[in-house]
């Protein structure tokens, strides 16, 4: 934790070798981040190059109010979103109710490779996508996801149930079971 | 209370997912972090609007700035006025019960806080910041039964249910409303954190609880004491107490004596220096006169028979800079400078008077015609018999054997000069608004002047090898320069410049010296790498 400061510190000074490290430690894991919301790697790579010179110009306003991994990982999401939000891919998404069709969260599940789940939210499209990521592994709720992509509620929820059953498709036609890719 | 939370299913993140993904990590390639290091060294992002273009010289512009500075003015001076001299403090904390989390405030609580806050004009928003310094409070931070870590979500909820209750709602609410992954906010306070300035939400109520017992786990009573903040007594409203820990040695350290990696940016500019130019001209302090042809109180001291007046001058040079560090730059570069000068000078009387020489040279120049001229073509080997007599109303050239029957001179011409230059400048800068959009630097080097001709009323050249000037010369340059990048490549540059010479510009043996001196307005264009 100490380290975290320091390192906060230096990049606020704009020491550029600190610059370095932050960049080092957390560019792998924000880097999946990028690829779970933009499907293609280019385009990932940019956007985590936006969202790196966005945290270090406003390092500055860091107030360790949370994890600092929580506060880059916020940052690459809304830079992600930005990018997304060029696209709508969201927009013309039918408001459907699907709510009797949601699937249950796949607690049975074991540990998976995280290139084959990547792989799999990589298929979907993309409104389904960025619902899915939001609501499943960020932690989002619906009206929250509804505001932050300036769509109904009900639209949320919908592209949350098409990506669930999108992806129990792809795992059923997969065949396998989960644990063989487990990593 | 979180409304989300509320009307809300509970969301259930898919463990696996977010395990999975939460522990997951793939290098990017190189090529990223080359291009964010080379989107930081650009001075700035974004499209520059030039100030022109965005009509800030218009008159109607720079009033409503005026009007605008006025208002913030005045409304300052009422602030300060209504401002107590002595701001009461906190000293009536009602702390949150052991255990209860912070999101479990009742609406009607925040509700009477926000009337409360609806009718003090004087109220600052409140911030809650759950990291001061030093050591956990159970008092304020719910537990989650890590000894370290609190559940910094009942937090950020109080504050989102607290600005709903107030109506307060804003961007900063929506950033914590939206986009706080609650899944991965814990927050441990068990490291001291840095920060200059700490806010904390108090509750004021008629509790009289010592300070003392209620910040211990935030700050130390004497620090408190340190920043004037005094026990209070009744004032049933929140308050805001602003306090700053003191600062660590890593933060008390000045910023520029931080080691900076700066990139070395490279640079090459054009730039043109309209000026002054002044030879400072002197003919050698006459060292003997005879009272017989000159009164010595004519020429007292050390004044010099001729003067000279700066005029204009143009300097053109390309040069190519490299930045060595954020502020410390070093440049180089070749340039050329015309500088046109008139000198004073004794003229010629309409018939010359050699008398006292008995012998008058054959080859005296039909030209001649002020002192200031016989001088120069005496020491290009033409020397007017005028100028070599040394009798006795003569007036000694200092540092020469040449005299000068100055009877032969009577009413003072002007003699133009036209003086080319080229200049080999080498200047240090110092930046003193480093990594800014409108830079301001400090300059100083030398320059070198290399002599290339001085045309005397255009019918007298004097070029390098005629043994009047100092073929090189030293020049001292000093100056300021603003900067104001345009773009990622291009910048445009303007210094005032003060150029005088710290060596002469003519020879030791030479019966004219000089000592030139620029002064100018330096307008330029760079091109950054």
């Amino acid at each position: 934790m100490q380290d975290e400061y320091a390192v906060v510190e230096g990049c606020q000074r704009q020491d550029r070798t600190v610059q370095r490290q932050l960049y080092e430690r957390f560019a792998g894991k924000l880097f999946v981040v990028c690829k779970r919301y933009v499907k293609d790697p280019d385009e990932a790579e940019d956007v985590l190059q936006d969202s790196f010179v966005k945290i270090y110009r406003s390092i500055g306003t860091f107030r360790f109010e949370c994890p600092l991994e929580a506060w880059l990982k916020r940052i690459v999401i809304n830079t992600a979103l930005k990018h997304l939000r060029k696209q709508k891919p969201w927009e013309h998404t039918a408001d459907v109710q699907e709510l009797a069709l949601l699937p249950q969260p796949d607690q049975s599940l074991p540990m998976l490779n995280y290139q084959y789940l990547l792989g799999l939210v990589g298929e979907l499209p993309p409104g389904c996508r960025t619902v899915f990521n939001l609501y499943a592994i960020e932690g989002y709720t619906h009206p929250e996801i509804a505001g932050l992509l300036d769509i109904a509620e009900g639209t949320s929820k919908s592209q949350y149930a098409r990506a669930r059953n999108l992806l129990q498709q792809k795992l059923q036609q997969d065949g396998r079971p989960a644990e063989d890719r487990s990593s | 209370m979180n409304e989300y939370n509320m009307n809300e299913e509970q969301n259930m993140p898919d463990e696996v997912w977010r395990r999975t993904f939460d522990e997951a990590a793939e290098t990017p390639l190189p090529r990223v972090w080359d291009a964010i290091e080379r989107q930081l060294d650009e001075p700035g992002a974004g499209r520059v609007v030039p100030l022109w273009a965005t009509g800030l010289l218009r008159p109607v512009v720079w009033g409503t700035g005026l009007a605008a500075a006025a208002v913030l003015l005045v409304v300052g001076f009422w602030l300060a006025r209504t401002e107590p001299a002595e701001q009461p403090a906190v000293a009536r904390v009602q702390p949150v019960e052991p255990k209860q989390p912070l999101a479990a405030v009742r609406p009607e609580q925040a509700a009477t806080t926000a009337s409360e806050r609806a009718i003090l004009p004087n109220e600052t928003v409140a911030q809650w910041s759950p990291a001061p310094k030093t050591k956990q409070s159970a008092n304020s931070l719910v537990s989650t039964g890590e000894p370290e870590t609190v559940a910094a979500t009942a937090n950020f909820n109080h504050e989102r249910s607290y600005r709903k209750q107030t109506g307060r709602v804003d961007e900063i609410e929506r950033e914590f409303s939206t986009l706080l992954p609650r899944a991965v906010t814990r927050i441990t306070l068990t490291e001291p954190v840095a920060r200059p300035a700490t806010v904390l939400l108090t509750n004021t109520t008629s509790n009289d609880t010592p300070i003392e017992s209620i910040f211990p786990a935030f700050v130390e009573p004497e620090q408190l004491a340190s920043r004037g903040v005094q026990p209070y007594e009744m004032r049933p409203i929140q308050r805001v107490v602003w306090f700053g820990p003191a600062e660590t040695d890593a933060m008390a350290q000045p910023a520029e004596e931080q080691v900076r990696v700066a990139a070395k940016t490279k640079w090459v500019s054009v730039t043109v220096m309209p000026g002054v130019f002044n030879p400072e001209v002197s003919v050698g302090v006459p060292t003997y006169v005879n009272s017989m042809g000159f009164s010595p109180n004519t020429r007292a001291g050390n004044e010099s028979v001729v003067s000279s007046r700066g005029s204009v001058a143009i300097a053109v040079q390309a040069t190519a800079g490299v930045q060595l560090t954020d502020r410390w730059s070093v440049e180089s570069g070749m340039g050329y400078l015309v500088g046109r000068s008139t000198v004073e000078s004794p003229g010629a009387q309409p018939l010359y008077n050699f008398a006292q020489s008995g012998n008058i040279a054959n080859n005296i120049p039909a030209a001649m015609g002020n002192l200031y001229t016989d001088l120069l073509r005496s020491q290009m080997g033409n020397v007017p018999a005028t100028l070599n007599m040394g009798a006795a109303n003569d007036l000694l050239i200092s540092n020469t054997n040449r005299y000068a029957n100055l009877g032969s001179y009577g009413n003072r011409q002007t003699v133009a000069n036209n003086y080319a230059y080229v200049q080999v400048p080498v200047q240090v800068g110092y930046e003193l608004r480093p990594r800014k959009r409108l830079t301001l630097a400090i300059l100083g080097g030398l320059i070198t002047n290399i002599f290339v001709k001085n045309s005397v009323d255009d019918a007298l050249t004097i070029k390098a090898g005629d043994g009047v000037y100092q073929p090189v010369a030293l020049v001292a340059s000093m100056g300021a320069r603003f900067r104001y990048r345009s773009s990622e490549r291009w910048s445009a540059s303007l210094a005032g410049m003060y150029q005088p010479a710290i060596t002469p510009g003519t020879r030791p043996d030479s019966p004219v010296q000089t000592q030139p001196t620029t002064t100018g307005l330096l307008v330029g264009i760079d091109y950054r790498f």
